[in-house]
């Protein structure tokens, strides 16, 4: 058996690919894996340069074991998910290295580097990381054309032009095959577990809970509306409802886990309790991926045509699929701003919204008592409650102080310094402590308009939570005791209202949303964000449904053939231009005048099947033409005479008279002797 | 001077029956101020041809045998002791002539080969340390028997290169053969030879040749040719501008020998394979069989109008 070996310029393309494709992953992968892929690098170059020997069957046996063993300890408890099968495809894809004898191992292996190059678009779908993968796949195609190199080839820059070349060419056919070819929705799919962490809100509140989430300058998700943009101070993003308290904690309904997203979605009957007044908002939204189940909307939306989406019982929408929002999701919503909701309530619920835990902050509910007392109705109680927020000597800050068991007695009497769930849940408290059904709603409030890609950017330091207030008269009703403390975090955002204590962002010193003073940067900040939301909208959220829209925006009919056809009918357009770039000669003949008057006697001739040879001088030619046609013989001759004194002895092309009138008087003996 | 030209092959033809277009060929290259290389067979005529040549054009002649255990200083000369002078006395050797004829160059060493070189190229030799120039006119007309045949060391394509034109002289056509044995011996025909030319004459001829004139359509066909065996894929490699230039100039003397002022494809054509066929290699052609179905490839692929 003759020894393979792998062409070193091949090689080295492959260690290089190899490095590059697993680096996105290293932060992710457990420290081990990453040094066994160096460390098999490192042995596939030793073996190159003939220091070191492949390993024996007994050595790849005990390597393939240890990295089974751990993978199986290193993810204990959760062998089933996503990331330890792309931690047993590296382990794989390095370990492969070792055995890299014949050319079919090298092709494996390379194939595997494609392969692992796929699985970063499950963690990753952003523009630089698709660039960067792009020149990944770079890589790993000069490997592939180094492979088909011989051993002497030297250059290695070469291969990687020729591979980049390579794929720049394939673009067309790429983008062909991404708008029309069919989107299938994946038969399963695999849990992430590292995206947990940047959930964003939660389905619970606790003092403290939003403050720290508004230390994160992370995109939330962006709404585009088909209309105006509303009011900034009317951007109320509805995530959850929260309706239980315990005395701490808000929470959601507790049977709201599990009944929605098993089975189908039918249109739920409570929608009707909505009562839309003012015209329609249109919008969408691109939610980030938060791998759980609620959606965010303003108030009053409608169910949208969409059958990952439900409405629940409190007027969200929620995400129906068991994994939760494991990628970017997009969905249409429509709105109306002026709205009336549930004005008939179950009295399960009305009990639900004002039952609160005995016993707990007795001094807030003897001032909730008093303050009833003295209130005309309920809504002079909910305005005397919403002006205690404004006359008390209340502070909004990002920096709330801690609290002790009575927490909301704590903060309404001693401290008076909160964010906005503090209000929020003081708020409800009071209100509850009067009879008056309340609940709080989490969510965000705001945006930020980016007027280049015309989209509002909801970033996680926009989470708010507020109030809803019911009544019979008006059904449930928003109320933000946080207007009272800081309006302009409800007018101009949250950096406005705590522009005093410098905590906007403390945590992201490089954060360039703190820079918003420096007009270029934020200009700047502003059309990569607009690059990034295209990207989103137009790349990352081309699902099926966006396919069909924007295929049916073209084709009547959108059914396999037509795509099909659609698909052919490129690659063929392609097909012909390049074909048509082949064809076309390197450079165009340029003729004298001389050159051409010969031409066309020549021509004359070789109608008569006496054409030139290409390479068969003037003379030659006049020669064999005497012999075959003697009575054009001196006709012949005078041209070919003429020709050759004007284009070799004297040099003049430019003078093509004489050698006009010979070829015509050729041309007129030439038809006489032929009638 | 036509006159002198006719004369001169024609009295060339005496010797060599049935050639003339051989005759014209090496008299074209003498006027290039090139060399000559003939290969063919032994008793082709090879030496007759450069005999005739030197006797016609009245130039000093020597014939270089070239054996296997020819030494350079055999052919350049060498010092030896006079005893009355009591100093080196340097004795020139054969080279020291207006036309060699290097007789069977390929049979030598390439140490010896390369002996010609200098003398060739430079039209001086270097002997111990002294620089002498040979005399003018100089032309070097040498002999090979084909590659192929036993004890020849290939002439390597540098010095393939030195050579203006290769040609083969071929056997002659049954008329010119029945002459040469119904005739008189060779040699006796040879000796008879008188000078047609005078070295003046010569000088006029080859100064006359430089002067033929050049259009752009002609230099234009000559880098088509050029070009053509730069890139097609059977030629393993193209003429180099020596070989354009050799071209040109072989070109021009034959439009001087056909008694035109100006050059045209068909002399390009006529002399193409006598200049390039040396100096070329098919692709496929491991074993130097010669380019000789290149040259006609060459001449038929390009066409003479751009």
């Amino acid at each position: 058996m003759t020894a393979f070996q792998i062409p070193r310029n091949s090689l080295a393309w492959l260690l290089a690919a190899q490095l590059a494709v697993i680096a996105p992953h290293v932060g992710r992968l457990p420290l081990w894996v990453t040094l066994m892929v160096l460390g098999c690098c490192c042995w596939r170059v030793m073996v190159y340069q003939g220091r070191w020997s492949y390993p024996g069957r007994w050595t790849k046996s005990l390597f393939v074991l240890t990295g089974l063993l751990a993978l199986g300890f290193g993810y204990k408890g959760h062998i089933y998910g996503l990331e330890p099968a792309v931690a047993l495809l590296v382990i794989a894809f390095s370990l492969k290295l070792l055995e890299m004898q014949h050319k079919r191992d090298a092709y494996i292996v390379i194939l595997l580097g494609y392969f692992v190059v796929i699985t970063e678009f499950l963690f990753f779908q952003s523009i630089p990381y698709t660039l960067y993968m792009l020149g990944a796949v770079v890589l790993l195609t000069a490997a592939l054309i180094g492979l088909n190199q011989t051993q002497s080839h030297r250059r290695p820059t070469q291969t990687l032009k020729l591979a980049a070349t390579l794929l720049a060419q394939s673009l067309p056919m790429m983008l062909v095959l991404f708008v029309l070819f069919p989107r299938i929705s994946p038969l399963w799919t695999l849990p992430l577990e590292s995206q947990a962490a940047k959930s964003g809100v939660t389905d619970q509140m606790r003092p403290g809970d939003v403050a720290s989430l508004s230390l994160s300058p992370d995109l939330a998700f962006t709404v585009t509306f088909s209309g105006p943009v509303p009011a900034y101070s009317q951007l109320y993003w509805r995530g959850l409802v929260l309706e239980d308290y315990d005395g701490k904690t808000w929470r959601r309904r507790d049977n709201r886990k599990d009944d929605i997203w098993r089975d189908g979605p039918p249109p739920p009957a409570w929608t009707g309790g909505i009562e839309r007044l003012g015209p329609a908002t249109d919008y969408s939204i691109i939610l980030e991926p938060t791998r759980q189940h609620w959606l965010f909307s303003l108030a009053a939306a409608d169910l949208p045509d969409n059958t990952d989406v439900a409405m629940l019982a409190d007027y969200t929408l929620a995400y129906v699929q068991r994994r939760g929002l494991t990628s970017k999701f997009k969905y249409a919503v429509s709105s109306n701003l002026d709205y009336r909701l549930a004005t008939a309530l179950d009295e399960s619920v009305l009990a639900r919204n004002t039952r609160l835990p005995a016993g707990v902050n007795p001094r807030s509910r003897a001032l909730a008592r008093a303050m009833r007392a003295a209130s005309s109705d309920q809504a002079d109680y909910v305005r005397r409650v919403m002006t205690y927020f404004n006359r008390e000597g209340f502070v909004y800050t990002l920096q709330p102080p801690l609290l002790g068991d009575n927490d909301i007695d704590e903060f309404l009497f001693d401290q008076r310094r909160g964010f906005c769930e503090h209000y929020a849940g003081s708020f409800v408290f009071m209100l509850r402590a009067a009879g008056v059904p309340a609940r709080v709603v989490l969510g965000y409030q705001g945006g930020e308009y980016n007027d280049l890609a015309g989209f509002v950017a909801i970033r996680q330091f926009d989470a708010h939570a507020w109030a809803e207030v019911w009544s019979a008269e008006q059904g449930w009703v928003r109320v933000d005791p946080t207007q009272m403390v800081a309006p302009e975090r409800i007018e101009r955002g949250l950096e406005m209202a705590v522009a005093g204590e410098d905590t906007f962002l403390a945590d992201s010193p490089l954060s360039w949303l703190k820079y918003r003073q420096l007009l270029w940067l934020t200009e700047l900040r502003m059309q990569v964000d607009a690059i990034g939301h295209y990207w989103d909208n137009w790349v990352v959220g081309y699902n099926p449904q966006t396919q069909l829209a924007f295929l049916s925006r073209y084709l009547q009919d959108v059914n396999a053939s037509r795509i099909g056809m659609l698909m052919l009918g490129g690659f063929f357009t392609m097909l012909a231009l390049v074909s048509l770039m082949v064809l076309r000669k390197p450079n165009v003949r340029v003729l004298s005048g001389v050159d051409r008057q010969y031409l066309r006697f020549c021509q004359m001739l070789s109608k008569q099947g006496l054409a030139r040879m290409p390479g068969e001088g003037p003379q030659a030619y006049c020669e064999r033409l005497g012999q075959a046609r003697p009575s054009l013989a001196q006709a012949a001759k005078r041209v070919t005479e003429l020709y050759l004194q004007l284009n070799y002895a004297d040099d003049t092309p430019a003078k093509t008279a004489a050698l006009k009138k010979a070829v015509s008087a050729f041309r007129f003996k030439a038809l006489t002797a032929d009638s | 001077m036509r006159d002198v030209i006719d004369n001169t092959i024609a009295q060339v033809g005496t010797v060599l029956l049935g050639k003339e277009p051989r005759i014209r060929l090496a008299l074209a290259c003498l006027l290039s101020r090139g060399h000559l290389l003939i290969e063919d067979l032994p008793g082709m005529g090879k030496t007759t041809l450069a005999q005739a040549l030197a006797r016609v054009l009245g130039l000093s002649y020597t014939r270089i045998q070239f054996t296997s255990d020819l030494l350079p200083a055999d052919i350049l000369g060498v010092s030896v002791f006079d005893k009355n002078s009591a100093s080196f006395q340097f004795h020139p050797g054969p080279i020291f002539n207006q036309l060699i004829l290097a007789d069977e160059i390929n049979r030598t060493t390439p140490k010896s080969q390369s002996a010609l070189l200098e003398a060739m190229e430079e039209q001086q030799v270097t002997v111990e340390g002294a620089t002498r120039p040979l005399p003018t006119p100089f032309f070097v007309i040498a002999t090979q028997n084909p590659n192929n045949q036993g004890g020849t060391f290939a002439l390597p394509e540098s010095q393939l290169d030195r050579f203006l034109m290769r040609i083969e002289l071929g056997y002659p056509d049954p008329v010119a053969e029945r002459q040469l044995l119904r005739g008189e011996d060779r040699r006796q025909v040879l000796n008879r030879l008188q000078p047609t030319i005078t070295p003046a004459q010569l000088a006029a001829l080859q100064d006359q040749c430089q002067q033929v004139k050049v259009a752009e359509a002609l230099l234009d066909y000559i880098q088509r040719l050029v070009a053509y065996t730069r890139q097609a894929p059977e030629f393993a490699y193209g003429l180099s501008p020596r070989g354009a230039l050799a071209l040109l100039a072989c070109a021009k003397s034959w439009a001087l020998l056909e008694g035109r002022g100006h050059v045209v494809p068909e002399d390009v054509q006529a002399v193409l394979p006598a200049v390039v066929e040396h100096r070329l290699r098919e692709t496929a052609d491991f074993s130097g069989h010669g380019a000789a179905g290149l040259t006609q490839r060459l001449l038929s692929k390009v066409d003479i109008i751009g």
